[in-house]
């Protein structure tokens, strides 16, 4: 059987038995546009003219938090909203590569007579599901700024996520009201790495492990603002485009395709030891 | 099969797998960093207050246990909200509490094993029974890590009982929950608080059990309370519009640590809430499972 005809089996087949995890994208994309139009009413109300656009909107669910200061009256808040977007979509593709590990994926490692080519359809289906799932958001997204009459630009209105977030004036340096495509594409790519990187944990430990790690990984980062958190690289309101001490995006664009690289890697090793027979 | 029976032998499936213990681990090992955090912060307030005394005496070093320090109720995990320990655990409270015996009730319905069960025991009484163990788990799961925390602390620095001028060290405040009870007899009001939160815990693993009546992934009912807790967590931001309006906390993530989040805790949310868990958990579940068809 050829790499891609597994591929397009496995796209085909989690779209007929897994198709509410369309729905996880569907739910955020509502709640947040309802979120965000409250808010900008909220603003008008006061008197203030405010509109928002595009880049607002992936700023409010990509955007993350701004650095968190232990100190007395400081206490941590959960960043919520970043938090379901990218946990979320690690939770929309976590249950199937094992699932079919334990079912129909052996027949089809006997019939390709190679694991590598079903752990790598895996890897690749990984990717697209991940990818459809922040383009749902981000289409979700355009609709509302058509239905609502907001600007389809990639501009954003720091004022609006002051008001949101509670951001303190002098954290954001002036670089622009433009949101770059770049800053934009880093945490989609963190999203895919940090997915690899619990379906490669999976074959290790059991899923619900993977995802615990997963989550640690995510609020570890949200609580530290360091290079070597991966998740930094995920917010953008930690971004060195955005503010003077933030995360380089080159660094981590190659930090993150090398935990792709070395996810991909790591399940290859393990799926050519793991007797499949015996797996429960 | 007698009802008492039946839980007996649930009770000790559930404590006695390898999950439980796992769950375990899982938390001693994130409250160990709050522990880390803590011999950092006495290291550094040793090396601070020598500095002090030195320069007070004269070059003579008195007791340096003496000075002021570290104590238990505002170093223990629950005690602050500021290390990684604390946050960690707190955030991450929802997924463990279902990990000890939530998988349970899914994965005997696809194996077959509670046909056997309601054959020689009943609906009713094979539900009870899994509720009580899933309950039992979930709440000792979670608030075993915090006592032995508790008790890790307890022997590194000494139990003062807190003063209220450093309210704002501590955290708990005139309009806090049992605020009184914290300054007067704080180890009562620890106590009072893990019941608190091994009730919700509890209540939030039969969560669990609810979502396995209509969906068969193992995992994904063990995940379900901490989606639902988070999304619950979002949902509070359409409650909390007013800036201006001093809200009482309904977001389970914050209710379960006594310091964490911006707004108070009130005994009316925590015991509506608990009621709301009881009737989806127990009520509609036990209704549920007496009409439901198992073969």
């Amino acid at each position: 059987m050829r790499y891609i005809k597994l591929l397009h089996l496995d796209l085909k087949r989690t779209m007929r038995e897994n198709i509410e995890n369309l729905l996880y994208p569907l739910v955020l994309g509502a709640l947040f546009g309802a979120e965000m139009w409250r808010a900008l009413c909220c603003i008008q109300e006061s008197g203030v003219h405010q509109t928002i656009a595009l880049g607002d909107m992936i700023l409010y669910a990509y955007g993350g938090m701004e650095e968190y200061l232990p100190i007395p009256g400081n206490s941590f808040e959960f960043p919520t909203i970043w938090f379901l977007v990218l946990g979320l979509s690690a939770f929309s593709v976590l249950n199937w590569p094992v699932r079919d590990l334990e079912g129909t994926g052996q027949f089809v490692m006997v019939q390709t007579n190679k694991k590598s080519r079903w752990w790598l359809s895996k890897c690749a289906w990984n990717v697209c599901a991940t990818l459809s799932f922040h383009m749902i958001l981000f289409l979700i997204f355009c609709m509302l700024c058509v239905t609502r009459g907001y600007a389809l630009s990639l501009d954003f209105h720091m004022e609006f996520h002051r008001f949101l977030f509670g951001l303190p004036p002098e954290y954001i340096d002036e670089r622009g009201t433009e949101l770059s495509l770049l800053a934009y594409f880093v945490p989609i790519l963190f999203s895919i790495a940090l997915n690899m990187l619990q379906m490669a944990m999976s074959l290790f430990l059991k899923p619900i492990y993977s995802y615990i790690l997963v989550l640690s990984i995510l609020l570890s980062s949200a609580y530290l603002l360091r290079p070597y958190m991966i998740g930094n690289y995920g917010m953008i309101l930690r971004q060195d485009w955005l503010i003077s001490n933030g995360v380089s995006i080159h660094t981590g664009i190659l930090i993150l395709l090398a935990i792709m690289i070395g996810s991909t890697l790591a399940g290859l090793w393990k799926i050519y030891h793991l007797d499949i027979l015996k797996k429960e | 099969m007698r009802l008492k029976k039946l839980v007996k032998l649930e009770i000790h499936k559930a404590f006695y797998n390898k999950f439980f213990i796992m769950t375990i681990l899982i938390g001693c090992a994130i409250t160990m960093l709050g522990i880390f955090n803590l011999m950092c912060q006495m290291k550094e307030n040793d090396a601070l207050l020598l500095l002090l005394l030195k320069e007070q005496n004269n070059g003579v070093i008195f007791n340096p246990a003496a000075g002021p320090r570290a104590d238990l109720y505002h170093s223990w995990i629950f005690g602050e909200p500021f290390s990684l320990g604390a946050v960690l655990y707190t955030f991450l409270f929802p997924v463990l509490l279902s990990i000890p015996y939530g998988w349970s009730y899914c994965e005997e319905r696809s194996t077959g094993y509670i046909r056997n069960m309601v054959v020689k025991s009943g609906k009713r009484e094979f539900f009870v029974a899994k509720y009580i163990a899933t309950f039992l788990a979930g709440g000792v799961g979670v608030i075993l890590p915090l006592i032995v925390n508790f008790v890790m602390v307890a022997m590194m620095v000494p139990a003062r009982k807190p003063m209220v001028r450093y309210e704002t060290i501590y955290g708990v405040f005139g309009g806090s929950f049992l605020s009184e009870l914290f300054y007067s007899h704080p180890l009562v009001y620890v106590c009072v608080y893990l019941f608190v939160d091994f009730v919700f815990a509890g209540l939030l693993a039969t969560l669990s059990i609810m979502v396995a009546m209509k969906i068969r992934w193992k995992w994904v009912c063990v995940l379900s309370p901490f989606l639902i807790c988070m999304l619950l967590d979002y949902l509070t931001r359409f409650v909390y519009v007013d800036s201006n309006v001093v809200y009482k906390q309904i977001s389970l993530m914050y209710i379960i640590h006594p310091i964490m989040g911006g707004y108070p805790v009130s005994w009316s949310v925590i015991l509506l809430e608990i009621s709301i868990l009881f009737g989806i958990t127990f009520i509609m579940g036990f209704t549920r499972e007496s009409k439901h068809e198992i073969y």
